[in-house]
């Protein structure tokens, strides 16, 4: 064990003083008997290592005295680069000295600079932490954030249109709760493509950019979206006015209608500009009055 | 000549010891380790990290040579190393160095122990 440690110790060594003292080192090693003086041996062996590699780079380079073995020496597989150049190990000290001092000195100004070139605008997420810890589970099994409760017609509760809000559903409890959201709290709202999309109740968007009146010309009807207690209602000419369920923030899902969404485009001001109303037999695009 | 290798002096105990091992008769690395073990009363060792080392040192300044092994030996990976006439030369400068060393020190401590270097009491 402490030969084999020993070899690898030697192999670790400048390649010149290994081709040309790694063998008698091994031999001393061999004639040398007791473990505590092959220790002190091995304790030598990476002293030396340790002064090859910092203090005697002058030999790093050396010609060798004796021919170099190419694929393995005593056992152990050896490798070889083409170019033999190292640095001097002052020049490394000296590059990591300055490449930490300049890596400082950027970091400092980025942080302190006047000049604010560098400072990005992330768009803000919030997390209601009331929703991550008031959670509760009425009665009848269905899931709501306690201030969507007492609305319960119109399932959905905004705050000020300020943010865009996220409720995140912690992983283990979206198994449990998967029966309830599709229950009745995150309606089953067939799209286009006919498939069930669960309805994010707990999407709340910003209602003022997408209320106002839209004008088709073809086919000629006006499309009107308006607010009603918190809740986005929409009107096609003289139908039936109908809620709007977000799919997204820019998508929603006609209720009532089956395969008809919504979809709103080009924001300017804080407002949309035009809509597209995909209904199973008509495609209705408008533009805001 | 002698302003040459003045500028070497004094030589680390290692060096010395080495040159001195090597003066008597041309050695192997091992026969080195023990002629200083015997020299010194095995006060002073050598590991062969460091006694390898300053060979490395003492051949680049061509003060020891490397004659190779030599066949019939009891391990075939020894090579033997050789005084060079440089390598001697530096020794003999180091000896008189620690022989001007020693010949002051001595008359020091001869003067010291000597009842008129006391000083009298009034």
């Amino acid at each position: 064990m402490l030969r084999h440690l020993y070899r690898v110790t030697l192999r670790l060594h400048p390649p010149a003083f290994r081709r040309r003292f790694g063998d008698e080192m091994l031999s001393i090693f061999d004639v040398t008997k007791g473990s505590s003086l092959r220790f002190q041996l091995l304790t030598d062996c990476i002293l030396s290592l340790v002064r090859q590699w910092t203090l005697r780079s002058d030999f790093w380079n050396e010609a060798s005295a004796v021919p170099v073995r190419p694929a393995a020496w005593n056992g152990l597989p050896s490798f070889s680069t083409l170019d033999p150049f190292r640095p001097r190990a002052s020049a490394v000290i000296h590059g990591v000295v300055l490449t930490a001092t300049l890596f400082t000195l950027t970091c400092v100004a980025i942080r302190y600079s006047w000049i604010h070139v560098l400072h990005v605008q992330i768009p803000e997420v919030e997390f209601e932490a009331p929703y991550l810890h008031a959670r509760t589970i009425s009665e009848s099994g269905q899931t709501q954030p306690p201030a969507l409760q007492k609305d319960s017609n119109k399932n959905v509760a905004l705050p000020p249109p300020s943010h865009l809000y996220v409720e995140p559903i912690p992983v283990e409890a979206a198994e449990a709760l998967q029966p309830a959201l599709t229950a009745s709290t995150s309606k089953l709202v067939s799209s286009t493509l006919g498939k069930p999309v669960p309805v994010l109740r707990s999407f709340q968007i910003r209602l003022q950019s997408y209320a106002g009146t839209y004008l088709s010309s073809s086919p000629p009807v006006t499309v009107s979206i308006t607010i009603h207690s918190d809740q986005l209602v929409l009107r096609v000419g003289e139908e039936p006015e109908r809620d709007l369920s977000p799919l997204s923030e820019t998508t929603f899902v006609v209720e009532g209608l089956e395969g008809t969404e919504l979809e709103f485009a080009a924001e300017t001001d804080g407002k949309f500009q035009r809509l597209h109303l995909s209904e199973p037999t008509r495609q209705t695009f408008a533009q805001r009055q | 000549m002698r302003d040459v290798l003045d500028q070497f002096l004094p030589l680390s105990p290692a060096t010395l010891h080495i040159l001195l091992s090597l003066a008597g008769e041309d050695r192997h690395g091992y026969g080195i380790m023990q002629e200083i073990a015997r020299q010194s009363e095995g006060k002073y060792k050598l590991g062969p990290g460091t006694l390898y080392d300053n060979l490395q040192k003492l051949i680049q300044r061509e003060w020891v040579e490397e004659l190779g092994r030599r066949p019939g030996d009891e391990d075939p990976r020894r090579r033997y190393y050789r005084l060079t006439l440089s390598g001697r030369g530096i020794l003999e400068a180091e000896i008189t160095r620690l022989a001007g060393v020693v010949r002051e020190a001595r008359s020091r401590l001869q003067f010291s122990r000597s009842p008129a270097a006391k000083p009298r009491r009034a």
